[in-house]
């Protein structure tokens, strides 16, 4: 249950761009020709430092928090109002194997000194192994840390991210700088890819962080016009019913743009996310309009089959899709939430292969599994 | 005899205090020292910063905090079975607890914490939610007179407070409903030394005021129509108690979340162990009582060491539930309902 509670958690953070509104889900979030970058983070050269603020996703215009990124050895002189950084970061706590699969790509690992939620971390993870040979301290749960833990690994900065008004007061007073990572809350998923250059010079690897994320982005423009250029056009629905709401993703989200990048249709496309970002939808409602989709994709937390779905959905087979055109992803046992957020391009490419299986040419899924295989 | 029986409980209780503050400081997620603990506490300069404001910032205040939660509810607890003549009237019982919910709702699943200071949403959320059931409880009280029926008018509110709580937690963003089932949780662990002497006046002030209610109190235990005949405005009486009550548990639950059971429990420890039902040392008792029994609700919280902090809600009723099924089976032979 508990097991359950923390995936379910992990999940929504990792996802959670899914919900946020955005502008529309055509292809992409574009400026002219250019994909648009993240809109919650601005980096800056000043003297002696780099300026990195966070911008307050729920309240547009305003700053969340301002970052003094000095280099460790140097006396830079920084305004008092930033919250100093000494970089590159030689001991970091994450609340997210997001973040520290980061740093691992960075090459940035040895940095890590401790982690939150290390048992939700995908089997194979190197920061699990880590922290199973007692190399990285487990700082407990996310949503209920050790600060005495965290403060005793005298950290140069905790990774996590910000639920609204949830931080670690304790450990911002103890000294420690608490970096507010609202890459979730990005509209775009190339948006929140971008993230990795905050990543990147906190691990004094600008550069390195700037040359992943131009990888990134040339590979999920390049997959989506190659998706956008197929002839098929699938309908395309997602998840299934919470104790009888169906929580699908507003047609203004992130979840949306992923969807219509990979050529899909998303028949709430046109449709406003309420104040949650989710639309809560009947079932009734979505047999109505989804019912005749060609795909249905579905987040897990163990295997399924079409018994288990029918009896967990009985009207499942009322949908078009099932059961030859369902996929599903098993969380705990694929890193999708782990690469959502910095490689958008590995779960675009799945999508589009299953969306387009005309373009996978013997390619396998990363992620998705058919539920008829 | 009976005044040995009171030292004795009194006795008890202030070493269950003082062993389980010491066990809250002494225990946690990091090993410190018992030398460094005490050097921390004086300021030894030989300790480390780390460690010292690990046991000054984080511990101590946690210790605090939940002692005077624990006597804030407890209090509250007592106050209201007294004056609604039942042994299973609470806090939680009678809507005011979840009243602070909803104002702690409001202000976290609609506005979002980041608009104002967070802690101060929530401590506004939680006073305001918790005296507007404590205005209506009030003002249904001058047609509603008999006690019970006022009880049951409260848990009414209760169950609409929480239909408004599930009602905002479904439209709400699931970042705001996350924060919120966190704040549900309960923590003693939240508060901040600066916090501190705002939370104690919360809790201090208010019981001070029930000290003055001793004679009432007491009267009300034979019922209304022989404290009304012993010259006691019942119905003034009832509001203030209300009044003191709601503030009590409104302090407690803006600072520590709703914290079930100690508000419904500690009153029966403190009964059982006096013997008494004489407000005149019932009140500090109680008070003693739910100091102790918050303190070893947070030691238990901190004792999985680096396993984490366990939620209090998940402490309470562990003590809790044996309690009031004692006090249910063994009804018939426990003096004060004979």
């Amino acid at each position: 249950m508990k097991r359950t509670a923390y995936s379910l958690i992990l999940a929504m953070l990792a996802l959670c761009g899914a919900c946020r509104p955005s502008g529309t889900a055509t292809g992409g979030e574009t400026d002219g020709d250019s994909i648009v970058g993240a809109r919650f983070f601005a980096l800056a050269d000043r003297s002696g430092y780099t300026e990195l603020t966070v911008f307050d996703p729920w309240h547009p215009g305003a700053v969340l928090a301002r970052y003094a990124l000095a280099d460790s050895g140097a006396a830079a002189s920084v305004p008092d109002s930033l919250t100093r950084i000494s970089v590159p970061v030689r001991r970091a706590v994450v609340f997210s194997p997001i973040y520290a699969s980061a740093l691992d790509e960075l090459g940035q690992l040895s940095s890590i000194v401790g982690v939150a939620d290390v048992a939700f971390f995908p089997e194979g993870d190197p920061v699990k192994a880590m922290a199973a040979a007692g190399r990285v301290a487990d700082v407990g749960a996310s949503m209920s840390p050790s600060t005495e833990k965290i403060i005793d690994l005298h950290p140069d900065v905790l990774l996590m991210s910000p639920l609204e008004n949830k931080g670690v007061p304790a450990v911002e007073r103890s000294g420690v700088p608490v970096l507010y990572m609202t890459d979730y809350m990005e509209r775009h998923p190339l948006a929140r890819a971008e993230w990795i250059r905050v990543i990147g010079a906190l691990a004094g690897r600008r550069e390195k962080a700037d040359s992943i994320y131009q990888a990134v982005k040339d590979e999920y423009t390049r997959l989506s016009r190659e998706a956008l250029a197929a002839p098929s056009r699938p309908t395309v629905i997602t998840e299934r019913p919470y104790q009888g709401v169906w929580y699908m993703a507003g047609g203004n989200t992130y979840r949306a743009h992923l969807i219509a990048d990979a050529g899909g249709v998303y028949p709430w496309a046109g449709e406003p996310s309420t104040l949650s970002g989710s639309l809560q939808l009947s079932e009734e409602a979505v047999i109505a309009r989804g019912g005749g989709a060609d795909c249905w994709l579905l987040n897990e937390l163990s295997p399924l089959s079409p018994d288990a779905l029918t009896e967990a959905l009985p009207h499942a087979r009322a949908f078009k899709a099932f059961p030859s055109g369902v996929y599903y992803c098993n969380t705990l046992a694929t890193p999708l939430f782990r690469d959502i957020a910095f490689h958008p391009e590995r779960v675009l490419a799945d999508m589009t292969y299953i969306f387009h299986p005309e373009l996978r040419a013997g390619r396998s899924l990363s992620y998705y599994t058919p539920l008829v295989k | 005899m009976k005044s040995a029986r009171t030292v004795l409980a009194m006795s008890f209780f202030a070493v269950v205090l003082v062993s389980a503050s010491a066990g809250c400081l002494f225990c946690g997620a990091v090993d410190i020292p018992a030398a460094d603990v005490v050097g921390s506490l004086t300021g030894d300069a030989s300790v480390s910063d780390a460690w010292r404001y690990i046991v000054v910032e984080t511990r101590l205040p946690g210790a605090v905090a939940a002692i005077l939660c624990g006597a804030a509810l407890s209090l509250a607890g007592l106050l209201m079975q007294t004056t609604f003549d039942n042994p299973l009237a609470g806090p939680s019982i009678l809507g005011i607890s979840t009243g602070s919910s909803l104002g702690v709702a409001l202000m976290m699943l609609t506005v979002g914490g980041s608009s104002l200071p967070g802690q101060a949403a929530t401590l506004g959320g939680a006073l305001v939610g918790a005296l507007a059931v404590i205005l209506l409880l009030t003002a249904i009280s001058s047609v509603v007179r008999s006690s019970t029926m006022l009880l049951i008018v409260g848990i009414l509110l209760g169950y609409l407070a929480s239909s408004a709580i599930s009602l905002l937690n479904f439209f709400a963003p699931s970042e705001r409903v996350h924060s919120y089932v966190i704040w549900g949780l309960g923590s003693f662990s939240g508060v901040s030394l600066d916090m501190l002497p705002l939370f104690a006046a919360g809790v201090v002030v208010p019981a001070v005021a029930a000290m003055f209610y001793i004679k009432p109190l007491n009267a009300l235990l034979l019922g209304d129509r022989y404290a009304q005949s012993a010259g006691v405005s019942v119905k003034a009486v009832r509001t203030g108690l209300l009044v003191i009550a709601g503030a009590l548990t409104a302090a407690a639950t803006a600072w520590c979340g709703p914290i079930g059971f100690i508000g419904l429990v500690v009153p029966h420890l403190a009964r059982l162990g006096l013997r008494t039902t004489n407000h005149r040392v019932l009140v500090p008792a109680t008070f003693l009582a739910g100091g102790a029994l918050g303190a070893m609700c947070q030691w238990i919280c901190v004792a999985p060491g680096s396993l984490g902090l366990i939620p209090v809600n998940a402490v309470t009723p562990v003590i809790g539930v044996p309690v009031i099924i004692y006090i249910i089976v063994k009804r018939r032979s426990i003096f004060y309902f004979n």
